[in-house]
């Protein structure tokens, strides 16, 4: 027997049949099924089908699950305990940072309002880790830039003074507790308003997952 | 979910899982056992669904188990257990079909006992069955299983554990990590081919 209905019908008896429709979806179809011969006929096949696939569930395996049990313990037992995962990144990944650091993403602090005391200052877009916080995981007093990055920056408040609503600065790898106070100044001094921190997520030279601070080299 | 075959991703599983499977990594072997004996039954149901063969599927159980104890500290959410042992038997089944393809297999038309005859305009015989060739209990789900075997992996695997395992659509989403319409479109498209392959034998007697 031929039966001729739309795939979108079809696909909507698979759904009745399923239980998928709501309550109106469910009482227009049924009444569609009331009036057109094939679409009942597509159901009741449909229906058949289901069941026949149903009836399947009466062949269950046949499984001795002591056996099995017995046998997979067995195994288990000459095995040694699993170890833990743990995430480091391998200290030749330090040769990656520059493409790392070329994928990261900046966060723009906050922009202070010019003209205005603190208590206008717009709120935060998004915020960094705090400066005090332990820096990357470089020897004191190793200074060495340990790569350079690209920052992409915005500004979420665009003025006059505020200089450029977005750019890219180039960044150099450091730890330094002062940075974020640096980025502060040097922002102060070279224009007059936008006070931005700009913060990344970075690798450090031990290969450690961490924040890093950076300091700006150039804007 | 209720029979003792289907899985239950509940709540309380949930943690219960992760008990056993923190208790597993800090050496408690036993602790694994309890993981075994709460997941043996499903783990071999869901790869003789896709296997059709009972020892083939206890084999492939076994190494899913073993697997999965192997890499039990790689585990990111030990409260999904279930559905993690579960997708690695899946996997290993589809794996062993695979490898099966090479050998001799079980076609709807030895089934049928067509011996690979062909039609008047001398192709090969799809394997609609004509009327004549009704077959009953048994053997029409011997047909059935053998027309599951026909479908690409993903709409077997849906098919098979939403229609005759009777899995939650979610949970079948998470095996086959994929979204929850994907397993409904999947689950469709199967059934559209099983009908067209099962022909006159889903017709009213």
């Amino acid at each position: 027997m031929k039966i001729r209905i739309s795939e979108h019908d079809e696909f909507l008896l698979n759904r009745l049949l399923d239980g998928d429709l709501d309550a109106g979806q469910e009482a227009a179809l049924r009444r569609r099924l009331q009036g057109e011969p094939d679409l009942k006929a597509a159901f009741d096949r449909l229906v058949r089908l289901d069941a026949a696939l149903k009836a399947c569930r009466v062949r269950r395996p046949e499984l001795d699950q002591a056996a099995f049990h017995e046998r997979l313990m067995q195994a288990v037992a000459a095995e040694p305990v699993p170890a833990v995962r743990t995430f480091r990144i391998r200290s030749t990944w330090w040769a990656l940072v520059p493409l790392a650091a070329a994928a990261a993403i900046a966060l723009v602090v906050w922009t202070r309002v010019p003209g205005d005391g603190d208590s206008l200052r717009s709120p935060p877009l998004a915020r960094g880790p705090e400066p005090s916080a332990p820096a990357a995981a470089v020897p004191a007093g190793d200074e060495r830039p340990a790569g350079m990055l690209a920052v992409r920056f915005v500004r979420p408040w665009q003025g006059a003074e505020a200089g450029p609503a977005a750019g890219e600065i180039k960044v150099r790898f450091v730890r330094s507790q002062e940075l974020a106070e640096r980025v502060r100044a040097r922002d102060a001094a070279e224009l007059a308003a936008p006070a931005n921190f700009l913060y990344i997520a970075g690798v450090n030279r031990d290969g450690d997952l961490s924040r890093a601070l950076l300091e700006a080299a150039a804007l | 979910m209720s029979g003792p075959d289907r899985p239950g991703f509940t709540e309380g599983t949930a943690q219960r899982d992760a008990a056993w499977v923190q208790a597993t990594l800090a050496g408690d072997k036993a602790a694994f056992g309890k993981l075994a004996q709460a997941y043996e039954r499903q783990a071999v149901a869901t790869a003789y669904r896709l296997l059709g063969n009972s020892h083939d599927a206890a084999e492939v159980a076994q190494d899913a188990f073993l697997r999965a104890y192997r890499s039990l500290g790689r585990l990111k959410d030990p409260r999904r257990f279930g559905a993690w042992l579960l997708r690695i038997v899946s996997n290993l089944s589809l794996n062993a079909r695979r490898s099966r393809r090479t050998g001799p297999t079980l076609t709807l038309d030895e089934q049928w006992g067509t011996d690979g005859a062909t039609g008047s305009d001398g192709q090969a015989i799809s394997g609609t069955l004509g009327p004549d060739r009704r077959v009953e209990g048994e053997e029409f789900a011997g047909v059935i299983q053998a027309a599951l075997e026909r479908l690409p992996d993903k709409q077997r695997l849906a098919l098979v554990l939403f229609t005759i395992e009777g899995w939650p659509q979610k949970d079948i989403a998470e095996l086959l990590q994929c979204s929850l319409e994907n397993v409904k479109w999947h689950v469709f498209q199967a059934r559209r081919r099983l009908r067209e392959m099962l022909g006159d034998e889903l017709e009213e007697a």
